[in-house]
């Protein structure tokens, strides 16, 4: 493979993550000055901050815990956390950021006292191999890159169907490593597990994940 | 190590695209993904399923901007006002 076609195909660029942390500078900031105002307890701040942020959060808090009520009250405590720690609010990063890492923690918290579900299988969705290390199946590039045709607008349902589709331990990993960008040794150390056993989930996860698209990919056409 | 099965190949998967392979199983997994159509395949659609949750999710993201339910808003504002209350007092 030479690298220009690698490039097209690992290069994510074009939808940057949105926990990406983006240096800002710390003056005129428009988060610099509602991080003011909630300080200050400033009427209507804090009213503000929700109306402006918590659309994304309850996104974020829908796909962690796929259940609506959950993902509101998610939201409504990640809006309390906020406000009480505003002070300890680094200008270092973006607002956005900082929310988004409470709701990600409120998430996670929640998933752990719910009652544990047994782990599910996930090996009828991972690829077999023959004997010799060969793949059983044949994987087709169609005419169109792969990437392309997946990340189209009308396939964000089927997209997001699959996602869900995943048993609940390899959804997690997959949701905070490649969609929420936290890194391996964060999740390791949010779902206490080893930084080994966050490589390899989420391995499975995109693989599975793969399985489940499979009929949205790469069929040759002729 | 000089040949890689594809069994192997697809366990590499997530430290290539990281960059993350050491110099030498890097060089053998691109020598067999240079001689290897379906892992080639495979790779490309291993990325493209990454790069389309992002996107779809980034697209939920913006759908959801600006569009809490405003009975969770008013929730949220009364159990702040409550908050504040109990603890002024
Ligand atoms: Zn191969």
């Amino acid at each position: 493979m030479n690298g220009a076609r690698l490039a097209a195909v690992v290069c994510y660029s074009a939808v940057a993550s949105p926990t990406e942390t983006t240096p800002t500078p710390p003056s005129a900031s428009p988060d610099q000055a509602l991080v003011d105002a909630l300080r200050s307890h400033a009427p209507g701040a804090f009213e503000q901050l929700v109306r402006t942020r918590g659309g994304r959060l309850l996104a974020v808090t829908r796909r962690l815990l796929g259940n609506e009520e959950d993902a509101r009250d998610a939201v409504q405590e990640t809006f309390m956390n906020a406000y009480r720690s505003i002070d300890r609010f680094e200008g270092g990063s973006l607002l956005s950021t900082w929310l988004h890492r409470i709701a990600v923690n409120v998430s996670l918290m929640k998933l752990r006292t719910r009652k544990r579900k047994p782990e599910e299988s996930l090996d009828h969705l991972l690829p077999a191999f023959k004997d010799d290390g060969h793949f059983m199946e044949r994987f087709e590039s169609g005419s169109e890159p792969a990437d392309v045709r997946l990340s189209r607008i009308e396939e964000q349902a089927t997209v997001r169907t699959a996602i869900d589709e995943l048993p609940e331990h390899y959804r997690t990993v997959l949701l905070l490593r490649d969609i929420e960008g936290l890194d391996t040794r964060d999740v390791a150390e949010q779902l206490g597990i080893t930084a080994n056993a966050v490589k390899l989930r989420l391995h499975r996860a995109r693989q599975a994940l793969r399985t489940l698209l499979a009929p949205r990919l790469g069929r040759p056409d002729r | 190590m000089s040949k890689m099965t594809c069994r192997a190949c697809s366990d590499f998967l997530a430290d290539y695209l990281d960059g993350q392979l050491d110099p030498g199983i890097r060089a053998t997994f691109e020598v067999h993904l240079d001689k290897c159509r379906n892992c080639r395949a495979y790779l490309e659609q291993y990325a493209a399923v990454i790069k389309a949750g992002r996107c779809a999710c980034e697209r939920e993201n913006e759908q959801a901007a600006g569009a809490l339910p405003e009975e969770l808003v008013r929730a949220i504002l009364a159990a702040q006002a409550e908050r504040g209350n109990t603890s002024d007092a």
